[in-house]
């Protein structure tokens, strides 16, 4: 039967524009969606122990029995649906969120590095399977209280304060500003008033280096960020030196802490993701966060470790 | 003593940053800053026998005679951020730069335009996308019009090509201005002028132009100008290092098609493969022979072998020394890595009866 690779994706994607560099190159059967994708049903047969999805995006058509692999990396999924103002909206609404969670479950069986279901972790509950994995994570704080922010500041010395969970781009003015990870000092408690919206504190961590560390199947390619000595990058490394760039380097992860991050992932049920670290001066292993659908780009590029031809090979293999 | 540097902890190499060994002294590529410094063999040896130990260490090894030498290396490196301190050296694996590989079958290719554009079919950009060329060097030997050269680059729209290149002769019938016709074309990357009265680097005479332009004076009547070795067009970054390690830099998964529609791995080399008119691309790349030049890559290349800028050098395989030898050094190149020292190599009376043999005496 003909071997299909289904993948969904946005068109800007730079890792997934490489990965289908390799699947053209090695003449891949490839079906590609770009951005908000809406499915339109043609048919769902469910009889005779046979289940036959028959779906259209984009003008394309979509035949699960030939879809061999599929590929989770960008966008949205959702129903193709008609504005509608009448008494069956609702109703609509509804059996369309059946359809789609069924459409997505049939896709994720024959999911390869990323499906659709387990692409956002709360971050709050990462940090809590760190802790439980034994993997050290900064002393963290949500709050709403200045009093509650001031003694974690006291007891922490210097704290960062980042998003909780959202990664999104905040326009001012007409300007996209992304909400770096921030030094937060005693002047800027000050000026908080008594109660606040919920904001994430960290105790800041005196890195050696930090670690950006793609996982894939149980295998690790991880690389050093040294940002420490840059002003620009020591808080938050994505803040680039595009003239003196930092120096990524390939690392290898010491045995015990590849054998914890590998519970994580099984525990997250990812066979893939973006995992960020820090080692800091005494030399501890510090568990930030894992992302499943970060850019492996920019592991892969400089430490030369080819992961787009990787994947390319995993999708077709498969 | 130097009071800013760490005498007591392990030093590494910035793993970015590769040393490269040459007969009389050794460069260290900076791959990610894309500079080079050329450092003694001395520093080599340290840097590639001292790792891991402390400077401290190292000044004891080298004898405290030597103590002021070693702790000038180490300035150096300290200063321009190569090294760095920390006793587990094992955490830090090297680069692996000899599994250079892209998914094109082809990468680069040169078309070169002389009296008329019958011989070349304009099919021609489809196959060289099929093929997963992403760069094309269009290069003019007579004076073309924009209509001509708008009609050429109507061939290239819709396909996955990223870059190209136009060289063009600077006359009367073609002004500045018309190149407005070309924004359209958003995979054109650069216009060079040759023939140009004036020398000016016209970068932004359009803001809405995806492409920048150059100019120079020198007339290029021929391909017989290319291959020329210069320090200016050594290329220090990832890719190109882990390239040249493996393959050609000049030639490796490199097409060209001369003014004749000869089907050459560079229209500077006399050996073709086929007409274009008869000779479909994807048949020649097939071809061993044709692909017998990407593999030599400069540690197979006499003299380049022993060059301590082998690795962010181009090359040239159409002009060289021993017209007979394969692996013989770039006419063109004019420098001695025994002396370091660049000469001119039209001069060099070694050189004459290769010149000869190419008939380069007028170029």
């Amino acid at each position: 039967m003909n071997k299909k690779i289904l993948i969904i994706t946005d068109d800007a994607d730079d890792s997934s524009n490489l990965v289908i560099n390799w699947l053209l190159y090695f003449k891949a059967d490839f079906i590609r969606l770009n951005g908000k994708v809406d499915f339109e049903v043609i048919s769902i047969t469910i009889e005779n122990s046979r289940i036959k999805l028959l779906l259209k995006s984009q003008s394309t058509i979509i035949n699960l029995d030939e879809i061999s692999v599929f590929w989770y990396r960008r966008g949205n999924i959702s129903m193709l649906t008609d504005e509608m103002d009448n008494p069956f909206v609702n109703y609509c609404k509804i059996e369309n969120n059946a359809l789609l969670e069924f459409i997505i479950t049939k896709l994720d069986e024959k999911q390869m590095v990323n499906g659709y279901s387990h692409t956002d972790i709360n971050k709050c509950q990462q940090l809590e399977l760190a802790i439980k994995t034994n993997l050290k994570i900064p002393n963290t704080l949500i709050t709403t209280s200045k009093k509650n922010l001031t003694s974690f500041l006291d007891t922490n010395k210097t704290i960062i304060t980042k998003s909780i969970h959202a990664q999104i781009p905040i326009e001012i003015a007409g300007i996209s500003n992304f909400l770096y990870t921030s030094d937060f000092n005693t002047t800027d408690v000050s000026n908080c008033s008594d109660y606040f919206f919920p904001t994430k504190f960290q105790t800041k961590i005196e890195k050696l280096f930090e670690l950006r560390i793609f996982y894939l199947d149980r295998k690790f390619y991880a690389m050093a960020i040294f940002s420490q000595t840059n002003s620009r990058t020591k808080t938050d490394f994505r803040n680039y030196d595009r003239k003196d760039p930092n120096r990524n380097i390939p690392f290898k992860l010491p045995k015990q802490i590849k054998s914890k991050l590998t519970t994580i992932m099984k525990k997250l049920k990812l066979a893939s993701g973006s995992i960020d670290m820090i080692v800091d001066k005494d030399g501890e292993y510090i568990f930030l966060e894992v992302n499943p659908i970060g850019q492996f780009g920019m592991v892969s590029i400089p430490c030369n470790y080819g992961i787009e031809n990787i994947i390319a090979k995993k999708l077709i293999e498969y | 003593m130097s009071n800013s540097l760490e005498m007591k902890a392990p030093f590494i190499l910035f793993t970015d940053c590769i040393t490269v060994k040459g007969v009389n002294r050794s460069t260290i590529l900076d791959l990610t800053r894309g500079v080079y410094y050329l450092i003694p063999n001395d520093l080599w040896s340290i840097l590639n026998k001292e790792q891991g130990n402390t400077i401290e260490e190292i000044i004891i090894k080298y004898g405290t005679q030597n103590e002021d030498i070693v702790l000038g290396y180490f300035e150096f490196l300290t200063k321009r951020e190569l090294i760095f301190f920390n006793s587990n050296k094992n955490l830090f694996p090297k680069i692996n730069l000899k599994n250079w590989d892209i998914p094109s079958t082809i990468y680069q290719a040169i078309i070169d335009f002389k009296e008329n554009f019958d011989c070349i079919n304009f099919d021609v950009f489809h196959s060289l996308a099929s093929l997963g060329c992403k760069y094309i060097q269009l290069r003019f030997y007579k004076n073309v019009n924009i209509n001509e050269i708008t009609e050429i680059l109507e061939n290239t729209v819709g396909l996955n090509i990223l870059g190209i290149d136009l060289i063009l002769k600077k006359h009367d019938g073609l002004s500045i201005s018309e190149l407005k016709r070309i924004n359209k074309f958003l995979n054109v990357n650069n216009i060079f002028f040759y023939n140009a009265n004036e020398l000016k680097n016209d970068q932004s005479f359009d803001t809405k132009s995806p492409f920048n332009i150059y100019s120079f004076k020198d007339d290029i009547s021929s391909h017989k100008q290319c291959g020329n070795i210069s320090s200016s067009y050594f290329n220090v970054n990832l890719s190109n290092v882990s390239n040249s390690i493996k393959n050609n830099s000049c030639l490796n998964k490199k097409i060209s098609i001369d003014s004749d529609g000869n089907i050459k791995n560079c229209p500077s080399m006399t050996e073709s493969f086929g007409n274009i008119k008869t000779t479909r691309l994807e048949s020649v790349v097939k071809n061993e022979k044709f692909r017998k030049y990407w593999s030599i890559s400069k540690d197979k290349i006499d003299v380049c072998k022993t060059c301590e800028f082998r690795y962010i050098c181009t090359d040239c395989r159409a002009y060289i020394e021993q017209p007979n030898d394969l692996y013989s050094k770039p006419l063109k190149c004019g420098y001695d890595p025994k002396t370091n020292v660049w000469d001119k190599w039209s001069t060099n009376p070694l050189k004459k009866r290769a010149i000869d043999y190419y008939k380069l005496n007028d170029i």
